[in-house]
């Protein structure tokens, strides 16, 4: 017989617009989601099969979430990394945007941007960035009038295949977060390091312990960086800020600091670029 | 540290009859001769993510029923290595649970190269199937085993076995998910054999029986190998999931049908062989029939009223005559109401139990019913009209909500039924 929805259900897009990835029995949809026409990528770039590795290394990572089965967690999602030295180096030095660049209120250009200045300090850096979650209250996420409703605080309302859904129970025990969808088909560990793996971080402080500060002025921004360098030491995790809000930035700055890269720098940086497309779209479209 | 999946001892050779023995030993435990079949080759994305599905399994009580299959024992070992890694195992412990096959290696070769990747992976794909059958067939005085074959891509958020083993679906012998007009195999379960069956294969190994006739058939080589019009040899008319459907549609119909692989091989002298298709058959017949038509027909009056009056069962068969026999077949059988068991209710969402939030009432039956094929939204949003306020059902609906208005469909192979497994019956094994 054909089996029924609540047995298998294969519609993985829609499984992630819901958030049924972050639910558990017994709220499950069905037994077993099969993920063969997953379509959960961020932007329109063909994310190809690695999105399902993505997904279900978070739904991992989620469903062990209870710090006390960190490690475990750990050990899950890392199984999308195939070496062990190159896990190990993810493990050990990632670089994330603070609070205040991943802010609710502001459009997907914002995010777009400190996307991008993410990418261009780890490149100077050498540090793993980290793709960051978003609150799932973000004004550019969509909404669906289906699930919209202020009786429903699990799902939020959200309806959007570029974020999942995921049970946020590290940092309040109960609610959902919504993390960046895969940007791209070599989008993947060691490269950047998924914000849902960085709380399971072996030894992981939050917060941070080293702040990285890009000034507006554009020529000194690329140097500032690299003389932080050194006060990064051998910390973990490291946040990204910026010394002003997107808004009072300079047209042109981020463009002035990428092309003051140095070439090993650069090289870094258009590796990412190429591997994340969807994090680099500028006609990405909410 | 525990040691937690084990479906078996250690690796195995599952080509052997020692090897598949000793799998289907440590899975008959206790009451259940039951086994989740995973299947992965070397390749360490492709491992990883068998380790997962192995992982999901054990977080369900599964572990022990866990077998993966895999294209050598090297790959057990990269397997072990992976399971160390999520702590499903003990440092210095024997790999449990899998075993390896290696029955179509070097077979497919006269279809593509040696080393090329496509032909390994189809031949491990196709030794999954050999191996699903050799374990559902009932060995002399004995059971076969109930397999679930699940891709690595599934994620596994409730006992799937619990609910094949609870109505409605215990009636079954195949249960396969749907793909459009066709059958998608990344989740298949077979009902094992209860017994011999003195050489007939009825039901859902009848399926895998003639699935494997056909790999062996077309993999024989001479004027057996299927070809594309340039006498190229066509790999792809050997696709499983197309050899699936027409193996399906043959054992519905009782008569051998091939309409995927001559669509993909037309030119090929198989055919001549094997005299099909019929002369009086156009392209577009053959097209038509190669179309499994999942129907629905609606149940919720006859679950409320508990009755068999009303079928809740069709057939997935473009054949009318199998069609009105599937029909008779179920409507002589009362179907179980669509209660999951009780040992399964917590792992269903409150929408699933029997319509009590769905509250499917004669007049918006068909609406109800209609929905189940319309996308996930508009389903909500009729749900909300039909029977609560809007709001809190659209809150509460699941697919499940939608499914719970209509039946459980499409019998294929329906075990014990007079109508289709006799069919059924008619199809010789050849291969054994």
């Amino acid at each position: 017989m054909l089996a029924p929805e609540w047995l298998v259900c294969g519609v993985g897009h829609r499984t992630l617009r819901r958030g049924w990835a972050a639910l558990r029995p017994p709220l499950a949809p069905c037994a077993l989601l099969h993920l063969v026409d997953l379509r959960s990528s961020f932007g329109h770039f063909d994310a190809h099969k690695a999105n399902r590795r993505w997904v279900t290394a978070s739904y991992a990572a989620s469903r062990l979430a209870p710090p006390r089965r960190a490690g475990e967690a750990m050990a899950v999602a890392t199984m999308m990394v195939e070496e062990e030295e190159e896990r190990a180096a993810a493990a050990t030095a990632v670089l994330r945007l603070s609070p205040a660049l991943v802010d609710a209120s502001a459009g997907l250009e914002s995010l777009l941007g400190s996307l991008r200045t993410l990418a261009v300090a780890a490149a100077v850096t050498g540090r793993a960035p980290v793709v960051p979650s978003v609150a799932c209250t973000a004004a550019w996420l969509h909404r669906s009038a289906a699930t919209s409703s202020s009786t429903s605080p699990t799902l939020l309302g959200v309806d959007d295949e570029r974020v999942l859904q995921l049970r946020d129970s590290v940092h309040d025990g109960a609610g959902v977060r919504c993390h960046l969808a895969l940007g791209g088909a070599a989008c993947l560990p060691p490269l950047v390091v998924p914000e849902w793996l960085v709380p399971s971080l072996p030894s992981a402080p939050s917060p941070p312990v080293a702040t990285l500060r890009v000034a507006s002025n554009a020529s000194m921004a690329a140097s500032q960086l690299r003389e932080a360098v050194a006060l990064l030491g051998a910390a973990t995790t490291a946040e990204l800020s910026l010394e002003a809000g997107w808004a009072q930035h300079p047209r042109g700055w981020l463009e002035a600091v990428e092309a003051s890269l140095r070439p090993g720098e650069a090289r870094r940086y258009s590796r990412l670029r190429r591997a994340c497309p969807g994090y680099f779209d500028p006609a990405c479209k909410v | 540290m525990l040691i937690t999946i084990s479906a078996a001892c250690c690796t195995m050779d599952l080509d052997t009859r020692a090897g598949r023995t000793t799998a289907a030993h440590h899975a008959s435990e206790g009451d259940r001769r039951q086994l989740v079949l995973l299947t992965t080759n070397g390749a360490a994305a492709s491992v990883a993510q068998a380790a997962g599905v192995a992982w999901q399994l054990h977080g369900l009580g599964l572990g022990q029923l866990t077998l993966v299959l895999v294209d050598s024992n090297a790959t057990c070992m990269q397997l072990g290595t992976a399971w160390r890694r999520v702590g499903l195992l003990a440092g210095g412990a024997d790999v449990p649970g899998c075993g390896w096959s290696a029955a179509f290696v070097g077979r497919l070769e006269k279809y593509y190269g040696r080393r090329s990747r496509p032909t390994r992976l189809w031949a491990l794909w196709s030794a999954k199937w050999l191996l699903m059958l050799r374990l559902a067939r009932a060995p002399p005085r004995g059971c076969g085993l109930d397999v679930l074959a699940l891709d690595n891509d599934v994620m596994v958020l409730a006992d799937p076995l619990a609910l094949l083993g609870s109505p409605p679906l215990r009636s079954y012998s195949l249960v396969v998910a749907p793909e459009a007009a066709r059958v998608n195999l990344g989740v298949v379960f077979v009902r094992g054999e209860s017994e011999a069956q003195n050489g007939s294969v009825t039901g859902g190994v009848a399926v895998l029986h003639e699935l494997v006739r056909r790999l062996r058939y077309f993999l024989a080589g001479g004027e057996q190998v299927l070809t594309n019009a340039r006498g190229q040899a066509a790999l792809q008319a050997l696709w499983d999931q197309g050899l699936f459907v027409d193996s399906m549609l043959s054992v519905v119909r009782g008569r051998r049908v091939y309409p995927y692989s001559y669509l993909q091989a037309s030119s090929s002298r198989a055919w001549r062989l094997l005299g099909w298709p019929p002369s009086s058959m156009g392209r577009r017949q053959i097209e038509v029939g190669g179309m499994v038509r999942w129907r629905l027909r609606l149940g919720c009056k006859a679950r409320h009223r508990g009755t068999s009056r009303h079928s809740h069962a069709s057939a997935a068969s473009s054949d009318a005559s199998t069609m009105r026999a599937a029909h008779r077949a179920t409507a002589a059988q009362r179907i179980s109401p669509h209660i999951p068991h009780a040992g399964t209710q917590a792992a269903l969402p409150r929408s699933s139990m029997v319509g009590q939030r769905t509250r499917c009432s004669p007049g918006a039956t068909t609406r109800v019913a209609w929905c189940g094929r319309r996308d996930h939204r508009t389903c909500c949003r009729l749900l909300a009209t039909l029977s609560e306020p809007r709001g809190r059902s659209a809150m509460r609906c699941s697919p499940i909500a939608c499914w719970d208005c209509q039946t459980l469909m499409a019998t294929t192979v329906r075990r014990n039924s007079s109508g289709i497994s006799s069919k059924a019956r008619l199809l010789p094994p050849r291969t054994r």
